[in-house]
């Protein structure tokens, strides 16, 4: 949801080294789950880089990362890759590594994902490891269109 | 004999041995505690500056109460504040921190702090940070500080909490062995 990032974000992790200051990343390993609002995050370890001892940016890298969120529509995203970078200003999320978006509206599987968690907007690219598939789900309650109907025959006699 | 001239003996002998096992018991409690408690001197609200090998501060002490313990040359205080000055390095702050119970090592080089330990960073260079926890050792020569036990450091829009902290009190770098919690709470925008 994009109130998520006006929210208190709490990480946990089985162990942690950084900087009381912001000259050094924060790396928390053994195990780590992020939670912001909606936004929930597992990853094996994380890279948090802070200005004015805010976070702006954390690299998750896991066996895979699990990012699961819940959109301004109520509809939730779930989402896993083997490495996320998450930019909290821009609010960009660049999946790679065995991407896959899974959405009631349809599902998106590639080498690389970028995903605005602001508008709600998915860019993928597909590379030499990998190509793009997108699947669409029909709209619900629309049936699957009838077949067109069988023409009736000629009259005789008539031109 | 009868059984109530029987009962009555089997009381008797029963009071005789517990009335000589107290009798026994008041002779060893009575024993001085000798010299090993016995401090060879005692401040009363003093300040103490503690001076590093190469003749610099190393750290101040203020407290109600100190005993010094000739045997182990360590020193026992209560309610003790010290004052831990900047290190040489650039971007280094100093840090105030107070604890219930203090013990010193005989060369110094070493603070024990027991009992609602706080510290408290001077903020010069950064943020001021606050450490809180019921144990920390202090090594103010080596500028480190380490924790067995659980602390919490606060920052402004940042509370980060776990077990086994290690910290370098000059360039600020630290780490948590376990149960790590970090929570950051953005500030208005």
């Amino acid at each position: 949801k994009s109130s998520d990032r006006g929210q208190a974000m709490d990480i946990e992790a089985g162990a942690t080294s950084g900087s009381l200051d912001d000259r050094q990343p924060t790396v928390l390993s053994n195990g780590v789950t992020i939670s912001q609002g909606s936004l929930q995050i597992e990853a094996n370890t994380a890279t948090i880089t802070t200005r004015g001892g805010e976070p702006v940016r954390a690299i998750l890298t896991g066996g895979p990362v699990k990012l699961k969120q819940q959109l301004d529509d109520g509809t939730p995203m779930n989402a896993t890759a083997g490495k996320v970078d998450y930019d909290l200003t821009t609010e960009v999320v660049i999946f790679t590594d065995k991407v896959n978006i899974q959405q009631p509206r349809g599902s998106l599987s590639g080498p690389r994902v970028v995903y605005n968690m602001k508008t709600g907007m998915v860019n993928s690219s597909a590379d030499s490891s990998g190509r793009v598939k997108m699947t669409i789900q029909p709209k619900q309650g629309q049936a699957a269109p009838a077949p067109a109907p069988a023409k009736p025959a000629p009259k005789k006699g008539t031109n | 004999m009868s059984w109530r001239s029987i009962i009555t003996l089997v009381l008797l002998a029963g009071a005789l041995i517990s009335g000589w096992s107290v009798w026994n018991q008041r002779k060893k409690d009575v024993v001085p505690t000798g010299a090993i408690a016995r401090s060879d001197y005692v401040l009363i609200d003093f300040e103490l500056t503690a001076l590093n090998p190469q003749g610099k501060e190393s750290f101040t002490l203020r407290a109600p109460r100190l005993a010094r313990d000739p045997q182990q040359r360590t020193m026992d205080i209560a309610t003790p504040l010290f004052l831990i000055p900047p290190g040489a390095g650039a971007g280094s702050d100093a840090w105030e921190v107070r604890a219930t119970n203090g013990w010193v090592s005989p060369e110094g080089d070493e603070l024990k702090l027991r009992g609602n330990v706080r510290g408290v960073s001077s903020g010069l260079t950064g943020p001021a940070t606050t450490l809180t926890s019921r144990e920390l050792n202090v090594y103010p020569d080596a500028r480190r500080a380490s924790s067995p036990g659980r602390v919490e450091v606060t920052r402004p829009g940042s509370i980060l909490s776990g077990r086994g902290l290690q910290l370098d009190l000059a360039t600020k770098r630290y780490s948590f062995d376990s149960e790590v919690h970090h929570r950051y709470v953005p500030t208005a925008r």
